[in-house]
């Protein structure tokens, strides 16, 4: 009896729920300005500029297309500037729901950058899972961009970088990420560079008007910096050796040259790398394994015969396999001349010896990698 | 009232000694002990279930109820009373504590009186019930754990690194002296079960549970060093951290909000139960559970509202040498417990009695 009074009364608040739920009061959602990027600039010595994406909801016609608008302050510090926002619009900003954090150039080449991110992690206003991104110029200039493909900037940025996925010349990081490698022994921490190219806009019909043009964002470079210096951008040597050494990687392509000079486009479906520390010869192995599979093979010398083939030799295999090999061993040696420990070597060493490595300089370490290609 | 049954004992042991290691401490131990930090917990862990036997072993014979009733209630007093200063010492750091979690992941920039107040207004009301609905709300509240893990499973990203853990003990074990000088009040803290009437039937369901609280203890403080690294130090409320699983806000929402639940649910049971001790031990004061765990609560909130106002003050004076003090009722009351009750009990006077049943 008792419980069949129970299931009554449950069944009871939910159907009040179902029915009454459309009467809950939605002032609280509308109080406020939920935020969907964040970009950072560093315009001037002391003050900080904060670019907020905000969400306005469906509907209102007088607003942007992607109901999203974007709002920008200066201050002192985040929370000022942030404050300022919320004065101006009368909103409460709210970070939960801000997946995306842009840092401007400025930004990344301050000494400040570190103590910026810090407050956003150890505050737990923002997720500390954000995609960390830096960008050319003005993060501002990103957030208020109108863009090709994607609802808004901050979305379109989520798309690109993949929320889950790594591909081979597009490296992720987050908040977390790069506070915790700040901290590491070598403190060098990487973060994905971005720049955007202005394209047509949508074809437009012989009696619209002309628009304006809209953008795409390329995200196939890395910024690197230790503690608070920043160190530079590399392109595809730097986003392939990082993503193939400490990443997961979902999806990569690359292109080698086949036996008579026919261009081989290669897929990458798994990678695994297995690292090992040898602190008497100072040295790190690295068997990098991929595996992957012949996509598409051009032949400009108009020769079919190079084309027409359903597999690739040895030599075009070990091809692939040594122009990686340089690849991610030019970029350690680039960055290991400069004393940025982007593998994290030192800290390896030091994980493995704690008592024998932790002065290990990271110019005497080196790196000894091999690339294994297996077709699937 | 205070009846606790095997089942419920199991949750309630499993919960009590990890609760409030999985928020401030983390971040504390590996400031001072780095990443020995999980090494060290575990070790915490594990003295702590030592306490935990000697508590059962007295409890089986009666629990601080046995003890008034067979030396009285100056006895009893004389017993319990230290309690009061453990639970009190505690209290002050493990509200300040729930405060600062709930301040940090649920409510942004809001003054702490109302949450202090709410809190122990709760904890009051549940230390009123008992121990037997403090077990009951435990034991209903242990199905969020299942539901964390599974949505974690589902949508986690999580990336570890484990070779963070490998360096422990890299500047000898001078690390576990230095935790054991600050951190032992987050230890032992299964006095206030001396109050419960515990029915066990099976004792291999507790030591099955024990030895999954320490195991869980150092589990998560392992994923939580592998997460933070050499950064961990700097983060705060580790379990609700934890249990984002590496995700970001999405359209399934935020997956640490079920972990916020469990957590503040639990520390409030946690806190409950120290107070249903103190509703005990008022008792022998002459006055009604209510009313002795209601003036408790007073004090308690006068105290954190003027004296012991945020986290790091409440840390402040709970690891000072008051701590050892804390410490030694907690690991000497069971034990003195244990040598009242291997003392033989006086027999009661035989009357005589005739034939026809009444006394000569």
């Amino acid at each position: 009896m008792r419980r069949k009074r129970k299931w009554i009364a449950t069944l009871i608040a939910i159907t009040l729920f179902l029915l009454l739920g459309e009467f809950l009061p939605e002032e609280p959602l509308r109080s406020k300005a939920m935020v969907v990027g964040f970009g950072i600039d560093y315009p001037k010595d002391q003050t900080v500029s904060i670019h907020l994406q905000i969400l306005t909801g469906s509907g209102n016609k007088t607003e942007t297309r992607s109901n999203t608008r974007m709002l920008s302050a200066e201050g002192s510090t985040l929370g000022e500037a942030a404050y300022k926002i919320s004065r101006e619009s009368g909103l409460s900003v709210s970070f939960t729901h801000c997946n995306v954090v842009l840092i401007g150039e400025s930004l990344l080449k301050s000494p400040v950058l570190y103590a910026t991110l810090n407050y956003l992690v150890s505050s737990a206003y923002l997720s500390d899972n954000a995609c960390l991104i830096a960008c050319q110029g003005s993060a501002g200039d990103y957030l208020s961009a109108p863009v090709g493909f994607g609802e808004n900037a901050g979305i379109y940025i989520r798309e690109i970088i993949g929320m889950y996925d790594r591909f081979g010349d597009i490296v992720g990081t987050t908040v977390r990420k790069y506070v915790v490698d700040y901290h590491r022994l070598g403190q060098t921490v990487w973060i994905p560079f971005m720049t955007k190219k202005a394209i047509d806009p949508i074809i437009p019909t012989p009696s619209s008007d002309k628009k304006e043009d809209d953008y795409l964002f390329e995200m196939n470079k890395v910024a690197v910096l230790t503690k608070d210096r920043f160190i530079g951008i590399w392109e595809e040597n730097g986003t392939v050796g990082i993503n193939c050494l400490l990443n997961k990687i979902s999806k990569a392509q690359f292109r080698s040259d086949g036996d008579h000079g026919e261009k081989i486009d290669w897929y990458v479906l798994k990678n695994k790398s297995d690292l090992r520390y040898d602190l008497e010869k100072k040295t790190v192995t690295a068997e990098l394994k991929l595996q992957a599979l012949v996509k598409e093979i051009i032949d400009y010398s108009g020769n079919s015969a190079h084309v027409d083939r359903l597999t690739v030799t040895d030599s075009e295999i070990a091809r692939l396999e040594s122009m990686l090999t340089d690849l991610i061993t030019s970029f350690y040696l680039e960055t290991q001349s400069k004393n940025a420990d982007v593998f994290g070597f030192c800290e390896a060493f030091f994980d493995r010896y704690p008592r024998r490595a932790k002065d290990l300089p990271l110019s005497e370490i080196k790196l000894d990698l091999s690339v294994k290609v297996q077709l699937t | 009232m205070n009846d606790v049954n095997g089942k419920q004992l199991s949750v309630m042991i499993f919960f009590i000694p990890l609760i409030f290691k999985m928020s401030m401490l983390p971040s504390y131990l590996h400031r001072t002990s780095g990443v020995d930090g999980y090494i060290i917990v575990g070790l915490f862990a594990l003295a702590e279930f030592l306490q935990l036997w000697a508590v059962l072993f007295v409890c089986e014979r009666g629990g601080m109820n046995g003890i008034r009733e067979r030396y009285g209630n100056v006895v009893y007093l004389l017993l319990s009373c230290p309690l009061l200063l453990v639970i009190g010492v505690k209290s002050i750091l493990f509200v300040t504590e729930i405060v600062n979690y709930l301040t940090t992941f649920l409510f942004y920039n809001v003054i702490d009186a109302p949450i202090v107040l709410s809190l122990l207004l709760v904890c009051f009301y549940f230390a009123t019930k008992g121990a037997r609905s403090i077990a009951r709300i435990f034991e209903l509240t242990l199905w969020l754990l299942p539901v964390i893990l599974l949505m974690g499973l589902i949508f986690g990203e999580t990336t570890l690194q484990g070779e963070y853990l490998l360096s422990v003990f890299a500047g000898g074990g001078s690390s576990i002296l230095t935790a054991i000088g600050k951190y032992l009040v987050y230890t032992f803290d299964f006095s206030p079960l001396l109050f419960c009437n515990i029915k066990v039937k099976r004792k291999i369901g507790i030591g099955i549970f024990s030895l999954f609280s320490i195991l869980v203890t150092m589990g998560c403080y392992m994923l939580f060093y592998c997460r933070y690294g050499r950064a961990s130090y700097l983060m705060g409320c580790a379990f609700a951290r934890l249990a984002s699983f590496d995700t970001v806000i999405t359209e399934v929402g935020s997956l640490d909000w079920i972990s916020c639940i469990l957590w503040v649910t639990t520390a409030i049971l946690n806190l409950s139960l120290k107070l249903n001790a103190v509703a005990e031990i008022s008792t022998g004061f002459r006055l009604k559970r209510h009313w002795g765990v209601g003036l408790f609560t007073l004090l308690l909130a006068f105290l954190l509202l003027k004296v012991w106002v945020n986290v790091d003050k409440a840390f402040t004076m709970a690891s000072s040498g008051i701590q050892y003090v804390v410490f030694g009722i907690e690991v000497a009351l069971p034990f003195i417990m244990i040598i009242l009750y291997s003392h033989p009990q006086k027999k009661e006077p035989v009357c005589a009695v005739n034939v026809n049943g009444s006394p000569r």
